[in-house]
């Protein structure tokens, strides 16, 4: 016994300086990263060792993060963190619930008082405000509510849905109106995929069963006959998955609905970047890891759309991501769509409502980021 | 630098190592001494002034103390050299906390330099402070070499958490040492240990404890749950710590003592302390509790020495009210062990008594983990259940289903089994136990190289 044991003491030491020396030399041959696409962050560099630097610690600082960050096999290794952690029974991870048949599931973080007062008192005297306008306010329940029963068991999630109560309850003082999908959504969930199981977002045909509800309120074409569904991407992986760490390998399918020969024609323009197009969408995102961005381009401070459709509606939709799928179906409705995301418009909104001649109002939110938000009752007017 | 990073790991720690067993021996306190400067100036260079400063007044204040023979100079220069390294750890540690309190108390407009603390600074005084004393009382040669003295104060295992070395126990070492392969290997079995400790099962622990910390309302249930993690959570990451630095002690060719020897299987809160970073409470007792009469005295000087040690044991651990208001806590608790409840406790079954401990020492953490009172108060509260929301509720038992291994292989952890299981393994399946040894390294790896994942979170937009 006493001799195996200090085999094991030397063994030991030979293995550790054996693998140490192995990643060592791994460290110092490979070429450095610049960017992690998986983080969708740039990597530190090797710093550049200057006196100053060394002295006021930031040399120190981002030289640790330089080895962590350039570590030989990093990804390899983080996921072996996830693993570690989902053998160990843990389910959840940065807000990120691990759910049944492959879902990920992001949790609902309630919004604390004074940060929902400001937002719903702000956009309920906006509404009124314009109470000469159509109006329709639509938060989108997310997978958490929808897809409970698929939540890892025993999981404490957020009440999104006592939330979207509260906000219907609230702003059912205004003209607007609030439109719930939760009883469709429950109603076609046996049949249909509503949300991505790596992803945050709805999928398109979950923005086609909004698109429906709203038409009815609105007075829309009542049916989509005009787009062909078609798959964009066999391989999309979500930001959930990056978030969480969990299913890091797993991908989907990611479905649009695009404009067929009977659909208007359209003229999209990014109007802080000063760009044009005929399309709603941007192919070239499919070939990054944000393909979802493949919807409207991704997040913009202000689109307009106008459509060949002369009926001089005009429609100002005030909304987060999860719009940008739901948008096309909108073209087959409005001569004009203006669509602002209130996280980075910086402009005047009641001035841009009277410069584009907007007579219809659109708030389309999901209903975590409407929680968090603290952009929109600035935009709206918050005094 | 942490232990806990890749880049002391990985880089550091080997070079260092090798570093020092190829230089030749009468270069190696050198080699030691520059690696241990560079360990301590890594992030924060402008202390290593201050350290430095330290290690030569307390140097010559040892050769002085040597070369004195009259009672009444010795007496002096001790005084002198006790006073200095006060008043350094006072005005680092402690000036602007008295500061604080005292233009809260009385109003006074006293400035406070907002100055960051010495990392280590605790450590290293209280080793000099041992080092003097016993020259003083000639149970110690003064040192006569200034590099082996640096090297003794500032040897960078030991340097930021311990554990408190004495000088007499390592003197000889630092003339004459030899690492063995062996000897490495048992040190990188301890250095092992004590990283998995830290990072797989502090770590973790950790994550729990801060929830349950930052949740505005929590159940009765919730509460202990977070209070068990967190006495979990500072047992693994302060054991860790110092299973590493005692670890690269003997890679080096040190022996260190001991410095916890679970702490979570005491009979008694008296018991704990002569389990729970025994280096600290042995440098108090010899030192502070011993010379003021320690227990060969009247029952209320006794109490009296009692007091005064723990006030001081409290702030050493910070400079915070809830640290001395902790120190109050053990103070009364090992009084009423003495002259109160000892007897009746002795008779009580193992199991019954271990859990009165325990839960008298969870509670400790939660007065020690709380610099603001008022949420110190809340969670107290909770934990017996007012204000808290009903006795368990549904984020209780998530929470126990996530961590329940954790929890139960922690515990596991906390007595002495696994640890004798371990070494039985390695004397009789040594492959094996290498294997084990390797895949511990490896997830140590993973969660390190994870603690820099961080997705930037466009997935809110």
């Amino acid at each position: 016994m006493k001799k195996k044991r200090l085999f094991f003491l030397r063994a030991t030491a030979i293995m550790v300086l054996a693998l140490v020396a192995l990643l060592d030399i791994a460290f110092i041959l490979h070429k450095d990263r610049a960017a992690s696409p998986l983080e969708n962050r740039n990597l530190q560099q090797r710093p550049a060792l200057t006196l100053t630097g060394l002295m006021s610690g930031r040399f120190e600082g981002r030289f640790d993060s330089y080895v962590a960050d350039q570590f030989p096999f990093r990804d390899r290794w983080i996921a072996l963190k996830s693993t570690l952690d989902r053998l160990a029974g843990r389910t959840k991870s940065n807000g990120v619930f691990l759910g049944k048949d492959g879902h990920l599931i992001q949790d609902f973080n309630a919004p604390s008082e004074e940060n929902y007062r400001r937002t719903t008192d702000a956009l309920a005297r906006f509404l009124d405000r314009h109470d000469d306008l159509n109006a329709w306010v639509m938060v989108v329940p997310t997978a958490v509510t929808v897809l409970a029963d698929a939540l890892p068991a025993l999981a404490d999630a957020g009440d999104e849905g006592g939330y979207i109560d509260r906000l219907a309850e609230d702003l059912s003082e205004t003209h607007a109106a609030f439109i719930d999908l939760r009883g469709a959504f429950a109603r076609a969930k046996p049949t249909t995929p509503l949300y991505y199981r790596t992803d945050h977002h709805w999928t398109s045909d979950a923005a086609r069963l909004a698109y429906l509800e709203l038409a009815r309120a609105a007075g829309l074409p009542e049916n989509t006959d005009a787009f062909r569904r078609r798959l964009l991407s066999g391989g999309f992986q979500g930001t959930l998955s990056a978030v969480s760490g969990f299913r890091m390998e797993d991908s989907e399918d990611l479905w649009a609905y695009v404009p067929g020969d009977d659909a208007p024609q359209t003229v999209v323009t990014w109007v802080s970047e000063n760009r044009r197009g005929a399309s709603l969408f941007r192919e070239e995102c499919l070939d990054t890891r944000d393909q979802y961005a493949v919807f409207l381009g991704g997040n913009f401070p202000e689109v307009r759309i106008e459509t060949t459709l002369d009926n001089g509606r005009t429609l100002l939709v005030l909304k987060d991501s999860y719009a940008n799928c739901l948008i096309p179906f909108l073209t087959a409705g409005y001569h004009k769509i203006v669509v602002v995301d209130p996280r980075y418009f910086t402009g005047d909104l009641e001035v841009l409502m009277g410069a584009e001649g907007v007579n219809e109002i659109l708030v389309l939110y999901n209903a975590e980021t409407l929680a968090e938000d603290t952009a929109l009752r600035g935009d709206v007017g918050e005094s | 630098m942490v232990f806990s990073s890749l880049h002391f790991l990985y880089i550091y720690l080997p070079v260092v190592m090798l570093a020092h067993l190829l230089a030749p021996r009468r270069l190696r306190n050198g080699v030691l001494l520059a690696a241990s400067l560079w360990f301590y100036a890594w992030g924060e260079p402008v202390y290593v002034g201050l350290m430095l400063f330290s290690v030569a007044w307390n140097y010559v204040t040892g050769l002085q103390l040597g070369a004195a023979a009259r009672p009444s100079r010795r007496k002096a220069i001790l005084a002198g050299a006790v006073a200095v390294n006060l008043a350094v750890l006072g005005f680092f540690k402690y000036y602007g906390f008295l500061v604080q309190t005292l233009n809260g108390a009385l109003g006074l407009r006293l400035p406070d330099y907002n100055l960051p603390l010495p990392i280590g600074i605790s450590f290293y005084t209280f080793q000099a402070l041992s080092y003097i004393i016993d020259v003083y009382r000639g149970t110690t040669k003064p040192q006569p070499s200034l590099v082996d003295f640096a090297t003794y104060i500032t040897m960078f295992p030991q340097l930021v958490a311990g554990p408190i070395v004495k000088y007499a126990d390592i003197e000889a070492q630092l003339q004459k040492r030899r690492a063995t392969l062996a000897q490495v290997g048992q040190g990188l079995e301890r250095v092992i240990l004590g990283l998995a400790k830290k990072v797989l099962l502090a770590n973790n622990l950790g994550l729990l404890a801060d929830a349950m910390r930052a949740a505005p309302r929590l159940s009765v249930l919730s509460a202990w749950l977070g209070a068990a993690a967190y006495a979990l959570q500072i047992y693994f990451d302060f054991s860790g710590y110092s299973d590493m630095a005692i670890g690269m002690g003997r890679m080096l060719g040190f022996g260190f003592a001991e410095n916890f020897d679970y702490p979570y299987r005491a009979r008694s809160v008296t018991e704990f302390w002569r389990r729970w970073h025994i280096s600290l409470s042995g440098w108090f007792r010899d030192y502070v509790y011993i010379p003021l009469g320690g227990n060969r005295v009247g029952i209320g000087r006794h109490i009296l020495n009692l007091l005064a040690v723990w006030l001081l044991t409290g702030l050493w651990h910070g400079a915070s009210w809830n640290f001395v208001l902790w120190g109050l806590y053990y103070a009364v608790l090992l009084i009423a062990e003495k002259y109160v409840t000892g007897r009746a406790l002795s008779k009580l079954p193992d199991g019954v008594a271990r859990a009165l401990t325990l839960v008298l020492v969870t509670v400790g953490w939660v007065i020690f983990s709380n610099t603001d009172f008022s949420a110190m108060g809340r969670y107290l509260g909770f934990l017996v259940g007012i204000g808290a929301g009903g006795f368990a509720d549904g984020a209780f038992l998530y929470a126990l289903r996530s961590n329940a291994l954790l929890i139960a292989f922690a515990a596991l952890c906390c007595g002495p089994g696994l640890r004798q299981w371990q070494l039985r393994l390695t004397g009789r399946l040594p492959a094996v136990a290498l294997v084990l040894f390797a895949a511990l390294l490896a997830a140590c790896t993973a969660y390190l190289v994870h603690g820099s994942y961080n997705p930037f979170l466009y997935f809110r937009f």
